[in-house]
C-alpha cells in the first residue's frame, strides 16, 4: 500500500503539490491525469523517495519513502535515458547487478517484443527506442509498484497503442500497481482500473474509471474537460 | 559483491576517456623530459616535467570523481534510484579513482626509471635518498588526493540539497563550505589538545644528500586526517540518502 498523508512539497518559494492524501492499493492500474506542471511528475517522484516532502508523509509498504525505497518500487522517469555507454543487453545486466528482483527472461521477452536488439548502443538509439529501452528495464523488475512518468513520449503514434497493450499484459495484477502519467489519456483509458486528478499542484479527484462512467457517463477526457477547462 | 562490482564497472566506463588522456598525458611529459635532456643537456632540471606531473597527481581523484559526478547529474534518477546505501555508490567513484591514479603513477614511475637509468651518473650521490623519497611520495600523493576526492563528494552532495532550498546562493553555501573547514581545522591544529590526541608514533623522514631538515610526523596525525576524512565521506553519504532530491 503506497500512503501520501497531509502532503505538500515545495521548490523554494513555489508549491508543486499541497495537501495531498491518498491510498494506493496493490493491483490497480492507475493514471495521474493533469495539466502541464500540475504536478504529476512530482507526485511520482515523491512515491519513488526520489523526491522528499516538504511536509506529510509518504510511505511505502509503511516504510518513509526515501531514495532506497527502490527496493520495492521500480521508477520510470520521463527524462533523460539510460547510460550512454552501454548497449540493450549491457544495460539489462547492469540492471540485473543492481535489482535482485530484475527477471532477466522477462527482460528478453519485452525486449523482443519492443524490437529492440541486444547489441544496440544506447547512445545510437533514436528517441523512441531509448523510451521502449526505459519502459523495458522497468517492467522486468518484480517490484509491488511500478512507477511511469509519460513513459510513452516519443514513442511513435503508430505503434503506441500496440505497445500499450503490450506492455499491460506484462504487468501482473495479482502482485503489481502501475502507476502512470500520460499526456494523452484517450490511448490509456481503457487500461485503466482509477485515475488521480491534480489540478495545480491540488488533489481534484480520485476515482474508479468504471464508476465514472457509469455514474456520469463520462470518459476521463470528458471529465477532464469538465472540470479544467 | 556483484552489484558493487557492477557499479565500478560503470564508473570506469563513464570515465575511461579522462584516464585514457591522463595516459597521454603522461607520455606526453615523458617526451618533453627526453627533449629537455637533449638541450639542457646532463642536468637535473631535465625531470622537472616528471616532478610536477607527480604532484599534480594530487589533483588525479578529485578530477576523476568531479567528471563522474558530472555524467551523473545528467541522469542523477539513474543513479539516485538503486537500492544500494549512498556509501556503496560513493566508496565506488573512490576506489574507481585510486585504480586510475595507481596505475597512472605507476606508469610514471616505470618510465622516470627508464629515463633515469642512463642518467645515473646524475644521481650516483643521492641515489638512496632519491628512490626512498620517490617512494614515500607515492602513498603520500595517493592520500592526499583520495582525501581531496572526498572533500568534492561532500562539496557537490552538500551542492545538490541546497540548490533545491535557496537556489542561487547554493553556491555561497558551497564556497563556505571550502574555506570554513580548513579554517576550523588550522585553529584546531594550533591548540594543545590537538597536539596531546595526534602527537605520538613518531616518524622521521631524513634524507641527508638532500640537504634539507629531517622531516618530522606523526602516525596520531595521519590517523587524525583519516578519521576526518572517514567522517566526511559518511556524512556525504548520508546526505545524499536522506537529503539530495531529483
Amino acid at each position: 500500500m503506497i500512503q501520501m498523508t497531509n502532503v505538500s512539497k515545495k521548490y523554494m518559494k513555489q508549491s508543486a503539490l499541497k495537501d495531498i492524501s491518498l491510498s494506493l492499493p496493490i493491483g490497480k492500474i492507475i493514471g495521474i491525469v493533469g495539466e502541464n506542471g500540475s504536478g504529476k511528475s512530482t507526485l511520482l517522484r515523491l512515491i519513488s523517495g526520489l523526491s522528499l516532502p516538504t511536509s506529510g508523509s509518504v510511505t511505502v509498504n509503511g516504510e518513509r519513502a526515501n531514495r532506497r525505497i527502490s527496493k520495492v518500487v521500480s521508477y520510470l522517469s520521463e527524462v533523460g535515458s539510460f547510460y550512454h555507454i552501454y548497449t540493450v543487453k549491457e544495460a539489462m545486466d547492469f540492471q540485473a547487478s543492481q535489482f535482485t528482483d530484475f527477471n532477466m527472461a522477462k527482460a528478453d521477452e519485452i525486449m523482443k517484443f519492443m524490437q529492440l536488439e541486444p547489441d544496440m548502443k544506447i547512445k545510437n538509439l533514436s528517441k523512441g527506442n531509448r523510451g521502449r529501452l526505459k519502459i523495458m528495464l522497468t517492467l522486468a523488475r518484480e517490484v509491488p509498484y511500478l512507477l511511469m512518468d509519460e513513459p510513452f513520449s516519443g514513442l511513435d503514434p503508430m505503434v503506441r497503442e500496440s505497445i500499450v497493450r503490450g506492455m499491460i499484459s506484462y504487468v501482473d495484477l495479482e502482485s503489481q500497481t502501475l502507476i502512470m502519467t500520460c499526456h494523452e489519456t484517450t490511448e490509456i483509458e481503457s487500461l485503466l482500473d482509477s485515475f488521480i486528478a491534480i489540478k495545480e499542484g491540488s488533489l481534484l479527484r480520485m476515482a474508479d474509471v468504471e464508476e465514472l462512467h457509469e455514474l456520469e457517463g463520462l470518459s476521463i477526457t470528458g471529465w477532464m474537460k469538465k472540470n479544467y477547462v | 559483491m556483484r552489484a558493487w562490482a557492477a557499479l565500478l564497472k560503470k564508473d570506469f566506463k563513464l570515465t575511461r576517456t579522462v584516464f585514457f588522456v591522463g595516459l597521454v598525458i603522461n607520455l606526453l611529459m615523458v617526451m618533453l623530459t627526453i627533449y629537455l635532456g637533449t638541450i639542457a643537456g646532463n642536468t637535473l632540471l631535465m625531470f622537472i616535467p616528471l616532478v610536477v606531473a607527480v604532484v599534480f597527481h594530487a589533483l588525479y581523484v578529485p578530477i576523476i570523481v568531479f567528471i563522474s559526478l558530472r555524467i551523473e547529474v545528467n541522469q542523477l534518477h539513474l543513479w539516485l534510484h538503486n537500492p544500494q546505501p549512498a556509501s556503496t555508490l560513493l566508496i565506488s567513484k573512490i576506489v574507481n579513482g585510486l585504480i586510475m591514479i595507481v596505475i597512472s603513477l605507476l606508469m610514471l614511475y616505470v618510465m622516470s626509471g627508464l629515463l633515469v637509468i642512463p642518467k645515473f651518473n646524475l644521481f650516483e650521490a643521492y641515489w638512496a635518498d632519491t628512490w626512498i623519497s620517490a617512494l614515500i611520495i607515492f602513498p603520500h600523493i595517493i592520500m592526499i588526493s583520495t582525501a581531496i576526492g572526498v572533500w568534492v563528494l561532500f562539496l557537490w552532495a552538500l551542492f545538490q540539497f541546497v540548490k533545491n532550498t535557496i537556489g542561487r546562493w547554493s553556491w555561497l553555501v558551497v564556497i563556505g563550505a571550502v574555506i570554513i573547514p580548513p579554517w576550523a581545522s588550522a585553529l584546531f591544529e594550533s591548540t594543545n589538545l590537538y597536539r596531546l590526541v595526534t602527537r605520538w608514533g613518531n616518524i622521521t623522514y631524513d634524507f641527508p644528500t638532500f640537504s634539507i631538515d629531517p622531516l618530522q610526523t606523526y602516525a596520531g596525525e595521519y590517523l587524525y586526517n583519516f578519521i576526518i576524512i572517514i567522517g566526511v565521506f559518511f556524512l556525504t553519504a548520508w546526505i545524499m540518502d536522506n537529503k539530495v532530491e531529483v
